[in-house]
């Protein structure tokens, strides 16, 4: 379940340029519309780098009043879109600094090493037929939760959020060969964790479970819509 | 880009094939690798699935309770004078 006003990849620049204008001129209310745009992209990669709801939360939040106070410093030679991921992006690492987590060695030294396959073995059946959509998106995030960060960042801003490998580069602060270099380790632990969630096949009760669960969300996103309109 | 590659050549290689970058002669070669080793078919089939995968399932949609959390805190700072 989806919340159609977010398509992410589909936002056009321009109108992130009349909504800046905008708040900038002294209408507040248009920061709004901004947050709706980008709140997905913005929550996936607090998520990325922290790697927990808890602390994405509270990062995404700091990272948009921090990208509302500096707006005025906001220049168009990058899309909006782009500066608002840099921010988010230094305000979860730097939460993750003071929590005094690091990014263990174990994560980048074998980052120049190639990953070895070991599950080589042809999927039985196409995964998208095997299960609903949310169990699927269930193992999918799973998968990617348990990365280690530096490949789960790259993972995120390249694969999850489309960005090209440039803009990913970019808003981490690599270069574009250390980003090749991790989506690729990335890329293959994740179909090595897909492979291996897809070795167990889905029970008849658990797919019940999730159709309703799929109602249940889809009901509620639409009545959080339907309040926020009329407010 | 060499004419012929090997496993280790097709696993380097593998963003840039399932991205659809590069060029046709690198294209050619790797196709041509998979077409007789099982292994690299099987890697690079399912490293293309997998991504297909993640794009359909969208995943890490923002929770409900973290969104309303987000909109209470901006409507205090955009209330600021």
């Amino acid at each position: 379940m989806q919340n159609d006003e977010r398509p992410n990849q589909a936002v056009p620049d321009e109108d992130d340029f009349l909504l800046v204008e905008r708040v900038l001129a002294g209408d507040r209310r248009a920061f709004e519309p901004l947050v709706r745009r980008h709140e997905r992209r913005v929550f996936r990669v607090s998520l990325a780098v922290l790697g927990n709801t808890e602390d994405a939360e509270e990062a995404m939040q700091d990272a948009f009043i921090k990208a509302y106070r500096h707006l005025g410093k906001f220049r168009r030679e990058s899309k909006f879109a782009t500066w608002l991921t840099r921010i988010a992006i230094n305000e979860a690492i730097q939460k993750r600094q003071a929590r005094r987590e690091f990014v263990s060695l174990d994560d980048s030294h074998c980052e120049n090493e190639l990953f070895m396959p070991r599950r080589t073995e042809s999927w039985r059946a196409d995964p998208e037929k095997l299960y609903g959509k949310q169990e699927l998106r269930e193992i999918v995030e799973k998968v990617i939760r348990e990365l280690p960060a530096i490949y789960r960042e790259a993972f995120v801003l390249r694969d999850v959020e489309e960005m090209t490998a440039e803009e990913a580069a970019e808003s981490i602060g690599i270069t574009l060969g250390a980003l090749k270099s991790r989506l690729l380790r990335a890329r293959l632990i994740v179909r090595e964790g897909l492979a291996a969630a897809l070795e167990e096949p889905p029970t008849l009760s658990k797919k019940i479970l999730h159709t309703a669960e799929g109602i249940a969300i889809s009901v509620a996103m639409r009545l959080m819509r339907a309040t926020r309109k009329q407010a | 880009m060499k004419k012929t590659l090997n496993c280790n050549d097709v696993l380097e290689n593998l963003s840039s094939y399932v991205d659809g970058d590069g060029t046709a002669e690198f294209r050619e070669a790797l196709e041509k690798h998979i077409a007789h080793c099982r292994r690299c078919r099987v890697i690079v089939d399912t490293t293309g699935q997998t991504l297909k995968i993640v794009t359909d399932v969208e995943p890490f949609d923002v929770p409900l309770s973290v969104s309303a959390k987000l909109y209470a805190r901006l409507e205090m700072v955009l209330a600021e004078k």
